[in-house]
């Protein structure tokens, strides 16, 4: 199930409030509701990996109590790799076996991907890490860790939060909620939806009917014309789905940590991961990136602190790429971007400096060109795609030309630009400034999610749902 | 008709013209969402301390001021045919609407029923029905299943009294039918949504959800607006009778000896996949077993037939007909269990009844689909049966 779903918004949100206030009254009681909700849920988008999600949540929650880390974490990768990364590995070994001549194959398993199953194994095993750093005790409450495990407005896609923020607030979830945090809440879940449906999925249905029609990728024009429109999808489809979850949650008295802060707007790259999937971001740089720099510290000295960044870098952000999905591609956009923070940090180490009307467009150059790697199914679309973007195929044919600049993702692509710069593209920027949004916004917020839902029909599943 | 007088062929072109439309309707929806979108994100703050007491109910308001109305214009004009009124552009639309408004129409429940796919579709069933001064409807829908018979027969036995309730049901069946889209095409999805509650739960669920997704559109808005605005005169015209039964079919000419051979190969894989040799699905004779044990209950006749085969079918297959006669066998011995089970259970099979299935084009239009003269014929072999089946009823 989805946010943009009819049955989820016509029914299952509606009904889950109601419940949620009128039914159950107590923190306590209201915290069941959220398990039963969140596990109904699940068992909405695939009920056969309901057992995967709670067989794993119980065992973490129970290997924490022993503190038995390492299996805990070991445990939950190997779900992780072979649910979402086994028949790639397969595949890759088996044709590494035909190159060198043999004839023996591994069978593929095809055993599906449990939804979010990237998001809650990471949300366990920052859990199992910060219990093994000490940061907080292990939980002895089970269904507390169960609803954090499974919370539903986070479990698709994200933000992926730490125990200890969430669990105080699920021990002390509100017999009513404050009306600052409705407003918050109706706030972030009408932009959200609406970045989604009137920008992401407009540009969306235009991408994946394009997707089979090498035309629409070749020659200068539509090349660009497709890559600033993937860039836009990819951002307001993740940004509009995170700002739902934000919504919806705060609308139980949960607040979750944002993933975006106007990415557009970084003026270098170290930045832009500030402002990009922050929670993902934030998670390896804690979890991973900080040892691999204090292991290659402890192992090259000081001299060769920049060296054991860089490699640090590369290895982050590979599995950056890696953790987007089984694919080479992604793998190669991890690389891209660690080979751009390496660079970055050479830069300002060596006290340079670009002008920001230098530096900015270089930015967004670079990310392009990184979407244009993430977006690209195989490395011989790759190869087109960069050599329509440098001129080498023309300008394009004329006649798909005029059929993206008519389609309705044109509207949508202007739309996105004007919000993605104006630095106003999150919800949570638009209570930042000691300003309350005005009753009429309101109103015009609600029509704007009734237009929504009348065009839901053509919406697509949430991009990174699929990670 | 529709009445478009700038039209020569009003409804091709009319479609034509409302697809441009519903798109334009599209962009238009779109460029106010984002001018919404753009007053949120851009627009003015006031400062704090406003009071934000409604702000929740406004909030509701502003939806509700949209999909309010346009759901109650979406329920009186029923664009896309999730009630049984104000049908339209009846060419769209699937059997099961179009049967099930004109059942709505029936004063009584009528006495006999037939159930079956589109190999029933001719059978007069009001005519026949009165050679036994009974009355008949014929309820026979596009690919039929198990689905289809369960939700008809649960309907009409729903909705009967002791007095007025139908005496027969007669059910064309082949194995596949029990498996509910061995067609790939959930056809199931096309009941108005008052037929929901007498169909199995998870079809009647999945039905919904459906209907919830073609109903909050802004194409269905986009319709409405455009036939109103353009006062199209959409009828409640359908190309069914009112007993539901399908005008004659009259033997192909002669002549075009090439149009049925046409016809012939281009059903015989269809009927080939009809005729496997599967194991009949669990869900499907659960159903069945349903089915048999509502009427059961009632006191109403079942009639089970297997339909025939075009002989010819064989001769384009170039396969040996006892192939497919063990096949009826093995689903033959099902239905001979629930009959023997059941009193007022009865089985033909067709499938091989020679005076029917060697009558090439004088009674079939392909390889199963019969005219209305081998419809007249497959009626009069199963009088004997039908005629049992009611002097049963009338006993219980």
């Amino acid at each position: 199930m989805s946010f943009t779903n009819y049955a989820f918004l016509l029914l299952f949100l509606p009904l889950t409030f109601w419940a949620y206030y009128k039914l159950f009254k107590t923190p306590r009681g209201k915290l069941y509701c959220l398990l039963a909700v969140s596990y109904g849920f699940y068992a909405l988008a695939g009920w056969q990996f309901v057992p995967v999600l709670l067989a794993l949540s119980l065992l973490t929650f129970f290997l924490a109590r022993k503190e038995w880390f390492w299996p805990g974490i070991i445990l939950n990768l190997g779900a992780l790799a072979l649910f979402k990364y086994w028949d790639f590995g397969v595949e890759n070994l088996n044709a590494l076996v035909r190159l060198l001549g043999h004839s023996f194959a591994l069978n593929l398993l095809s055993l599906g991907l449990p939804l979010g199953i990237s998001f809650f194994v990471f949300k366990h095993i920052s859990y199992l890490l910060d219990l093994k750093a000490r940061r907080y005790p292990a939980s002895t409450d089970l269904f507390l860790f169960l609803v954090f495990s499974a919370y539903f407005p986070q479990i698709s896609a994200g933000p992926i939060s730490n125990f200890k923020d969430t669990s105080a607030q699920l021990l002390q979830l509100p017999e009513r909620l404050e009306k600052d945090q409705q407003v918050s809440g109706i706030v972030h879940l009408s932009m959200g939806m609406a970045k989604k449906v009137l920008i992401a999925d407009q540009i969306g249905i235009l991408i994946n009917t394009s997707f089979g029609k090498p035309t629409y990728f070749a020659g200068i024009l539509p090349a660009w014309y497709m890559l600033i429109a993937y860039a836009l999808q990819l951002y307001f489809d993740f940004s509009g789905y995170t700002d739902m979850a934000l919504g919806i949650s705060a609308l139980f008295g949960v607040k979750l940590p944002p993933n975006f802060n106007n990415p557009y707007l970084a003026s270098n790259i170290a930045e832009f991961w500030e402002r990009w999937h922050i929670s993902l971001s934030s998670w390896f740089r804690i979890y991973l990136f900080a040892p691999l720099s204090r292991f290659f510290l402890r192992k090259g000295g000081p001299q060769n602190r920049e060296w054991g960044q860089y490699t640090a870098n590369f290895i982050t952000m590979s599995l950056v790429g890696l953790w987007h999905g089984a694919s080479w591609m992604y793998v190669l956009w991890g690389i891209y971007h660690g080979l751009l923070l390496s660079l970055h940090a050479a830069w300002k180490r060596a006290g340079r400096q670009f002008p920001s009307w230098v530096g900015r467009p270089l930015l967004i150059l670079s990310i392009l060109f990184g979407w244009a790697i993430f977006m690209s199914p195989n490395s011989d679309f790759l190869a087109h795609l960069f050599a329509s973007l440098f001129g080498i195929a023309g300008w394009g044919n004329p006649a798909v030309i005029r059929t993206l600049v008519r389609n309705n993702a044109t509207l949508a692509i202007l739309a996105g630009v004007l919000l993605a710069f104006s630095g106003h593209s999150e919800a949570a920027s638009l209570f930042k400034s000691g300003t309350s949004i005005p009753l009429w916004q309101l109103f015009s917020a609600g029509v704007m999610v009734a237009i929504c839902i009348l065009l839901v029909g053509h919406v697509q599943n949430f991009i990174y749902a699929g990670f | 008709m529709f009445q478009c007088p700038e039209l020569s062929h009003p409804q091709l072109l009319s479609k034509e013209t409302l697809a441009e439309f519903t798109d334009f309707m599209r962009t238009v929806f779109l460029f106010v969402g984002l001018l919404l979108l753009a007053n949120l994100g851009l627009g003015s703050r006031k400062n704090q301390g406003e009071a934000r007491r409604y702000s929740f109910r406004v909030w509701i308001f502003g939806i509700l001021s949209i999909l309010g109305v346009t759901t109650i214009s979406l329920i009186i004009f029923n664009p896309v045919g999730v009630f049984t009124w104000n049908l339209n552009n009846d060419q769209g639309k699937d059997t099961r609407l179009v049967k099930s408004y004109l059942y709505n129409q029936l004063n009584s429940t009528p006495d006999i029923i037939f159930l079956g796919s589109s190999v029933s579709f001719l059978i007069p069933a009001q005519k026949y029905a009165q050679e036994f001064s009974l009355s008949g409807f014929n309820f026979s829908v596009q690919g039929g299943t198990i689905v289809d018979y369960f939700t008809l027969s649960n309907l009409s036995m729903s909705r009967s009294t002791n007095i007025n309730k139908p005496r027969v049901i007669v059910i064309e069946i082949l194995s596949p039918h029990l498996t509910p889209t061995f067609n790939r095409i959930p056809y199931y999805k096309n009941y108005p949504v008052e037929y929901v509650q007498y169909m199995p739960l998870n079809f009647a669920f999945k039905t919904l959800s459906t209907h919830l997704g073609s109903f909050f559109a802004a194409s269905s808005i986009s319709e409405v607006i455009f036939v109103k605005s353009r006062n199209l005169q959409f009828s409640n015209s359908h190309y069914s009778s009112s007993d539901g039964s399908r005008e004659r079919q009259d033997p192909l000419d002669p002549v075009k000896d090439a149009s049925y051979k046409k016809r012939l190969a281009g059903t015989w894989k269809a009927l080939d996949k009809q005729l496997w040799c599967k194991e009949p699905d669990p869900g499907g004779k659960d159903l069945l077993r349903e089915i048999v044990a509502l009427s059961q209950q009632r006191h109403i006749s079942l009639v089970f037939y297997r339909p025939p085969i075009n002989k010819d079918f064989y001769v384009v297959l170039k396969k040996d007909p006892a192939h497919y006669q063990r096949c009826a066998n093995k689903f033959g011995q099902l239905m001979k269990q629930i009959q023997k089970k059941n009193s007022n259970v009865f089985y033909v099979d067709l499938s091989s009844y020679t005076p029917l299935s060697t009558g090439g084009k004088t009674l079939f239009i392909d390889s199963h689909h019969l005219n209305s003269v081998g419809t007249d014929h497959l009626l009069e072999a199963l009088r004997p049966t039908i005629q049992a089946a009611i002097a049963h009823a009338r006993s219980q």
